[in-house]
């Protein structure tokens, strides 16, 4: 008696295609999570892009195909498909491979009876590709050949879709999938664009505040040094009786200087806060991307990003209080000695001077 | 007992029954490993071409940082820092130089808004004093804030150099993150798919008479 081929493994292959399969699913799936919750993290720190949307009406009539995306809306594109109308015709074959044509009798289903594919369209065809054909027909051998079968007498074969390639035209593909086929006329798009701005996250906005509190906080503080200063350097001057002398605009130009050095400085501390602050916020998005990576969740990325979020808006500069900045000459306990050896010189001499007129006269220039 | 002749027939009949069976089964095991090869070719293509597609994304990623880094971009960028924060600075300094003109035209009238108590009485050639001095002031204050402008734009003001290349390398470095996360990912599906063994087939014969 005859024996009898089978497959060994055939469940395990199958198994393991399956899971294969199934991996290269989860894979992708994973794939998009990751790229969602990235996208949702850039939102939540550089914001949501504000759209604009536009609409209107396409006109075949301006196209071009040589040209194929000129005057095309924005996120539209021109592409060319097969002829939806085209239909392939379908045709009810007699014999073994219905829907191909054929007139001579081939075995069953175009296999030899080794179940090896012999099929060969006729000349001037070629096979569709649709479903070949539901088999139908009973078939035996041919005696005079092992490669082909006869079909018996009255068993019909199967339909079948017919040879052939539609032909390409021009459609427009909008951004959600659609095709707007030449056919059907002009049709309306709507269209969303970037407008560049942003809605949320941390803009020029937030870091703009964040610097200004730092010099709201120390410009006071500097204006009344500054106060103090010139307070005392008027006193020192008046003491050493040359407020209007050269000398003191000498000093109150220092100061103002002095001022305008120490208020600079204050702004560009504050300049430097905010800079650490975007390292910070930089800082803050890479430990949500990198949660991300860890859970491959874009929820929980999200969330994450949403607590970093807080966080950094809770941020409060290191405001310490600043220590003394202005330096003020010494204008009064110097002057007050000179002052003494001059009046003992002046007294020393008073004979041969002209009466005092005062001190610290200004000469012109 | 059965005739030895039909035995000898019987047996005869069964070893071309074997003998077609087994070209059978070789033909099948041929066909399997046909399509198993075909499968893991197909496999192999789309796994190059997935791997080279996020290499290409980690290379346009690394290639875009290398030039937002390069000396000219951050020279560029430096100046405009620059800029920008000597301008700040300036606008944040306080009234000398809020009230003092730059370059030319300097006015004498400067001066009153930074007399002393008890200055007001003086003349005009003690203003006029005063008012070069405070024009050279202004000048001077201007000239270190322009250098601490130019100091922190080489270093760690919001926009300078040192918040400029990292924003760069992080960026970079993100994506070709994610494009290493894909390249893994991929990697390990491919695993999965060179593990799938390809269906043997076995003939058994038939029973010996």
């Amino acid at each position: 008696m005859g024996g009898k081929a089978h497959a060994d493994n055939k469940q395990i292959v199958e198994e393991q295609k399956r899971q294969a399969k199934d991996a290269a699913l989860k894979e992708a799936q994973r794939q998009q999570r990751i790229k969602v919750g990235l996208k949702r993290i850039g939102y939540a720190f550089e914001g949501q892009p504000v759209m604009k949307t536009a609409t209107g009406t396409f006109d075949w009539k301006g196209f071009d195909p040589k040209k194929p995306t000129v005057g095309l809306p924005a996120g539209y594109s021109a592409v060319q498909v097969d002829d939806p109308n085209y239909k392939a015709a379908t045709t009810t074959g007699t014999d073994a491979i219905g829907g191909i044509g054929e007139t001579d009798n081939w075995g069953v289903g175009g296999l030899d009876r080794f179940g090896n594919q012999t099929i060969k369209p006729p000349a001037g065809q070629t096979l569709g590709s649709g479903t070949r054909a539901t088999r139908g027909g009973n078939f035996t051998y041919d005696p005079a050949s092992d490669h082909r079968g006869v079909q018996l007498a009255g068993s019909a074969g199967g339909g079948g879709t017919a040879a052939g390639t539609a032909p390409k035209v021009w459609a427009i593909k909008g951004p959600d999938g659609k095709l707007h086929y030449q056919t059907d006329g002009s049709f309306n798009w709507k269209t969303s664009t970037d407008t560049g701005k942003r809605k949320g996250g941390f803009d020029d906005k937030f870091y703009n505040e964040y610097g200004q509190a730092i010099t709201d906080y120390y410009d006071p503080q500097v204006a009344s040094q500054y106060d103090d200063a010139q307070r005392e350097l008027t006193y020192r001057l008046a003491r050493a009786g040359t407020l209007q002398s050269s000398a003191a605009n000498t000093e109150v130009a220092d100061l103002a200087q002095q001022n305008a050095v120490n208020m600079g400085a204050i702004a560009n501390k504050a300049d430097t806060a905010v800079g650490d602050l975007k390292a910070k916020v930089a800082s803050e998005k890479q430990k949500a991307i990198s949660q991300l990576y860890a859970t491959e969740n874009p929820d929980v990325a999200a969330n994450q990003a949403t607590a970093a979020v807080r966080d950094i808006s809770l941020q409060q500069p290191d405001l310490s209080p600043l220590a003394q900045l202005f330096n003020i000459a010494a204008v009064g306990g110097a002057n007050i000695l000179r002052g003494y050896n001059n009046q003992q010189m002046i007294g020393n001499f008073e004979s041969g001077l002209p009466p005092s007129a005062g001190s610290g006269r200004i000469i012109p220039a | 007992m059965c005739d030895p002749t039909i035995m000898a027939i019987a047996s005869m009949a069964s070893g071309v029954a074997d003998v077609m069976g087994q070209a059978s089964a070789q033909a099948k095991q041929k066909q399997s490993y046909d399509e198993w090869f075909a499968m893991q070719e197909k496999n192999r293509a789309e796994q190059n071409r997935k791997q080279e597609e996020s290499r290409k994304l980690a290379e346009a990623a690394r290639e875009q940082a290398l030039a937002g880094v390069s000396a000219p971009s951050q020279a560029k960028a430096q100046d405009a820092e620059q800029a920008r924060l000597d301008a700040y600075l300036q606008s944040q300094s306080g009234p000398l130089l809020d009230k003092t003109p730059t370059g030319a035209g300097e006015t004498t009238s400067v001066a009153d808004k930074f007399l002393l108590a008890g200055q007001q009485s003086g003349d005009d050639v003690f203003k006029s004093d005063l008012a070069a001095k405070i024009n050279q002031a202004a000048r001077d204050a201007r000239g270190r804030i322009a250098a601490l402008a130019t100091a922190g734009s080489f270093g760690n003001s919001s926009g300078g150099l040192d918040n400029f290349t990292t924003d760069i390398f992080q960026k970079g470095a993100q994506t070709i993150d994610m494009a290493n996360e894909f390249r893994r990912g991929d990697l390990a599906v491919y695993g999965t798919q060179q593990a799938v063994n390809p269906v043997t087939w076995t003939y058994t014969p038939g029973i010996r008479l």
